[in-house]
């Protein structure tokens, strides 16, 4: 039998220590050894059957049931000051049989892969390797779980792949303590599973296109995400470049993404006619204090795999444009964390060095984060059009009420379905800044402020904007959600309280969703609105 | 005299200053000893995540979100015995395991003839596969 191991607490933190939150009740669940129920499916059912335990717990304690994977979100998203569950040991995978797929589904069976929660895109990354396949895009880095970071909708640079949720195509969930709160979920238009899969990990099929890109970003509010179904692609390498470029032309290329007719080329990556190859990933590093120095760009191209080449993890790990919090970290930390001398700094050369070429796989060069001291992350998505308008406010923000202690990046991301997904523009720019933590006073703006002024300047330009739910925002400012996502944010919580009803919703409601203005129960849904559809294939 | 005083003051000067110097030299000499006596060396897998610390993270650094492990001993070796094990309960293998070397460990080994040796490691398991 699996087993819950209790922690009685009175706090709990993020990875980058943005909280202490107030907390009373950590949970962690173990499968039952392997030697006592050797069968993994077993396995599985016998962890669901212990989760709809622990929620019967919550309910008839009439408290809060919050799940959470690595606590690498950086704000109170993953916090619930009652109980929450730690899901790091719910990690079986399972490959996918060409008898599971359902007859004429868009899907190939060995592409395939279902993955318990608690699975890091490392282990993952690992796991799939050893079937020579591997993830589509991840984010910067690798300690995220799956169910968490599709639970933010988590993205990487990938200009033509998109998130991480979108290639997830079904997802198991639990919502409540019954059996039949038991779910599996996918499209109707794009089913991937037969029924007899479902009936193997005892769920109910709910095949249902509005409900399910309503899940798939579900901010942790939409049930216990048991496993996900997730699309993978034959192992490829990826060739890394980092090369100064101009802010004309990074700017240009943003706005653009014409990369054919830009004057930023790589030498080697071009087509036949010598016109520049459109890249895999295309990042800039920019810093928003010293209007003289070049951008750098992080540049990635496609390579078809093979197995000679050399191991890229020394070089990985030496790198210093591969993840913009590990980037400012090392900064701060040749200043000893000192902000004064920090800021000071990035008056001059923020970039004085480039990294060296790479080659690797996904899993390779999107690699281990190490945790250096408190850090915020503002992290903002507007439309790829708007690039130098958003970069623009956002540095003279930056420089007028701060300065604050923190380096730049803009990432690009193809649209998402999912409902509340942040990249939620046909390209979505990402305009973000990672920082050292830092406490305001008379001479310095706070946090706080600085976030409430970001969402005020980006408002009153009248961008259309959003924010990655996992990063440094104010929350509760006033409407915001609306602003972000109109109409969708109804039809979220739509489909949230007619999954779940009154009593569970209320069980996965936290201070964060509260704040966001998106925990309020919608009364009166018609429930064929989560009925499942007949499927198109 | 003004001269000679002058000279012998010169003179003292060069004394303290080349005590000074080597003062200077010692403690630096003391300070690269004692550094360079004072590391960690740490071999970690390549391809594998490392057990969890649970649900509350409590390393910082490079161990955030690892279960630590330690071992903190001093051991005696007989003249014969050279050679120490320990066996850790990793299902399926070490993740990282760091040895570290401080000052006060050399001197142990030095003044007891290498008889008396302190032991200081720190290992994290692979995380299970349940698979
Ligand atoms: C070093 C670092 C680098 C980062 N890089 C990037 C990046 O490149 N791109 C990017 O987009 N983001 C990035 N982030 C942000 C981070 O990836 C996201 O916030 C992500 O959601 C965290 O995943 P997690 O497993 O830690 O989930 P948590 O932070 O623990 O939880 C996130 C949400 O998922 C929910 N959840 C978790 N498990 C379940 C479950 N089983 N069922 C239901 N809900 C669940 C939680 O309730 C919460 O709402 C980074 C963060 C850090 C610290």
């Amino acid at each position: 039998m699996a087993v819950t191991k209790s922690y009685h607490t009175q706090s709990w933190n993020t990875f980058h220590e943005n909280g202490p939150f107030a907390a009373r009740l950590l949970l962690s669940t173990e499968h039952a050894s392997m030697h006592t129920i050797p069968d993994k499916l077993e396995r599985y059912n016998d962890c669901a059957a212990e989760v709809r335990r622990l929620l019967a717990e919550a309910l008839s304690a009439a408290e809060g049931f919050r799940a959470y994977g690595s606590a690498w979100s950086m704000n109170n998203i993953a916090h619930h000051k009652e109980r929450m569950h730690f899901n790091a040991m719910m990690n079986i995978k399972f490959e996918i049989g060409s008898d599971d797929v359902v007859n004429g589904s868009a899907y190939q069976s060995n592409n395939l892969f279902f993955l318990e929660c608690g699975n890091t895109i490392k282990e993952i990354s690992g796991f799939l390797f050893n079937k020579g396949k591997s993830l589509k895009t991840s984010g910067a880095s690798n300690g995220q779980t799956i169910a968490g970071a599709i639970s933010t909708g988590i993205h990487g640079s990938a200009v033509d792949v998109g998130s991480v949720q979108d290639y997830v195509v079904g997802i198991n969930l639990i919502t409540g303590p019954g059996p039949d709160d038991v779910v599996y979920l996918e499209r109707h238009s794009r089913p991937a599973l037969k029924d007899s899969f479902a009936a193997k990990i005892k769920s109910r099929v709910v095949r249902n296109d509005g409900l399910f890109n309503a899940a798939l970003v579900g901010l942790g509010s939409f049930g216990f995400i048991h496993g996900v179904l997730i699309e993978v692609e034959d192992l490829f390498l990826l060739k890394r470049y980092v090369r100064h470029i101009s802010r004309k032309d990074a700017l240009e290329l943003s706005e653009s993404q014409d990369f054919k007719n830009s004057d930023f080329r790589i030498e080697g990556e071009t087509d036949a006619a010598g016109h520049p190859l459109k890249p895999y990933h295309f990042k800039v590093y920019l810093n928003p204090y010293n209007e003289q120095e070049d951008y750098v760009a992080e540049v990635i191209y496609k390579k078809t795999y093979t197995s000679n080449y050399p191991n890229p993890i020394d070089t990985i790990q030496q790198a210093l444009y591969k993840d913009l919090p590990d980037f400012i970290a090392r900064f701060a930390s040749t200043f000893n964390r000192s902000i004064p001398l920090m800021l000071k700094a990035m008056k001059g050369t923020l970039f004085p060095k480039l990294d060296t070429e790479v080659t690797g796989t996904l899993g390779e060069i999107f690699w281990d984060s190490i945790h250096k001291g408190p850090a915020f992350a503002f992290t903002i998505g507007v439309d790829h059009s708007q690039t130098s308008k958003a970069l623009d406010l956002f540095v003279q923000l930056a420089r007028n009420e701060g300065p604050i202690p923190g380096a730049m990046a803009l990432r690009f991301v193809k649209a998402s379905e999912a409902t509340l997904a942040f990249t939620k523009f046909p390209v979505t720019c990402i305009v973000e800044m990672d920082g050292v933590l830092w406490k305001g006073s008379k001479k310095m703006i706070s946090i706080e402020k600085y976030s409430q002024r970001l969402i005020e300047v980006y408002q009153q330009a009248g961008i259309k904007f959003t924010i990655h739910w996992g990063k440094t925002a104010q929350w509760s400012y006033p409407g915001l959600c609306d602003y972000m996502y109109g109409n969708r944010k109804t039809e979220w919580m739509q489909y949230r309280s007619a999954l779940l009803g009154p009593e569970v919703a209320k069980v996965f409601t936290n201070d964060f969703l509260v704040a966001a203005g998106l925990a309020q129960f919608q009364e009166g849904i018609a429930a064929d609105l989560i009925a499942s559809q007949s499927v198109i294939v | 005299m003004i001269q000679q005083s002058d000279s012998s003051l010169r003179v003292s000067f060069r004394v303290f200053f080349f005590h000074q110097e080597m003062l200077g030299k010692a403690c630096l000499f003391s300070f690269m000893f004692f550094l360079a006596s004072c590391y960690s060396v740490r071999l970690s897998v390549k391809n594998a995540a490392a057990t969890p610390d649970g649900p509350i993270a409590t390393e910082e650094g490079y161990w955030r979100n690892k279960q630590v492990n330690h071992i903190d001993t001093t051991l005696r070796l007989g003249l014969m015995n050279n050679e120490v094990m320990y066996l850790a309960d990793c299902r399926e293998g070490y993740h990282t395991v760091e040895y570290r070397v401080s000052l006060g460990h050399v001197l142990l080994n030095a003044i007891t003839f290498g008889k008396v040796r302190k032991i200081k490691v720190k290992y994290a398991c692979v995380k299970p596969q349940n698979n």
